[in-house]
């Protein structure tokens, strides 16, 4: 899926009502920050699912781990992931 | 030995271990709770339902990712549904059981609702499905 994809997904989320724009936002930053630094977690946590919430880097090979930890961290924040070298599904 | 998996209703030729079930949660308040037919997917980290059984209900953003499926397709984190299905005791018993965990939303409705490995998990339990006899069983381990 496209970034414009992805982006027009979100749009159409909050467009009815299933999420806010602040979570979009968020979202869609979280998103950005993967982004920049794509090149060094796909050298650096193959085969793990990376996570950002709030700017931050979180790391785990189980995806329901990762929520768990980012929840308790950053409670009501977005988190964007990738599974680095493999899917979830 | 008595089975809780089999063939999808909706089509007879498809090998992949299927059970009815039931989704439960809230829209504007109210309770809701839909009839699935969940496809217990042995290659999936974590349950997802289509956006069309998302849409029945208010659930909670929790995050999200543009690649996270097969073929590179995205999903959406949502809590708030609870998922439904049935195993068997080790007694050999039927019983009905539930898991609350963050789900997979797709951004279409193609493909089927996927009970995941992560539920199973949850639950303690194992699956076991002969596709020559679409016969199989869901059961605690």
């Amino acid at each position: 899926m496209t970034d414009r994809e992805f982006t027009q997904w979100l749009d159409d989320e909050v467009a009815g009502n299933r999420i806010t724009r602040l979570q979009q936002q968020d979202l869609l930053q979280q998103k950005r920050t993967f982004e920049n630094q794509r090149t060094l977690i796909e050298q650096d946590y193959r085969n793990q699912i990376v996570g950002f919430v709030a700017d931050q880097l979180r790391v785990s090979r189980d995806i329901h781990e990762l929520i768990s930890m980012c929840k308790e961290q950053y409670p009501k924040r977005m988190i964007y992931f990738e599974p680095i070298g493999f899917y979830l599904l | 030995m008595a089975a809780n998996l089999g063939c999808p209703s909706f089509n007879s030729s498809d090998h992949r271990p299927h059970q009815v079930g039931k989704a439960t949660g809230y829209k504007g308040g109210a309770a809701i709770t839909a009839g699935k037919e969940w496809m217990i997917d042995t290659g999936a980290q974590i349950s997802c339902i289509t956006k069309g059984n998302g849409d029945q209900f208010d659930l909670t953003l929790t995050g999200g990712s543009a690649s996270a499926t097969t073929g590179g397709g995205g999903i959406l984190l949502k809590s708030g549904l609870t998922m439904s299905f049935e195993i068997f005791d080790k007694a050999g018993r039927r019983k009905s059981v539930s898991c609350s965990l963050d789900v997979g939303v797709k951004p279409n409705d193609s493909g089927s609702e996927i009970l995941g490995m992560d539920q199973l998990d949850h639950v303690g339990a194992a699956v076991d499905w002969d596709p020559r006899a679409q016969s199989g069983r869901l059961y605690q381990v």
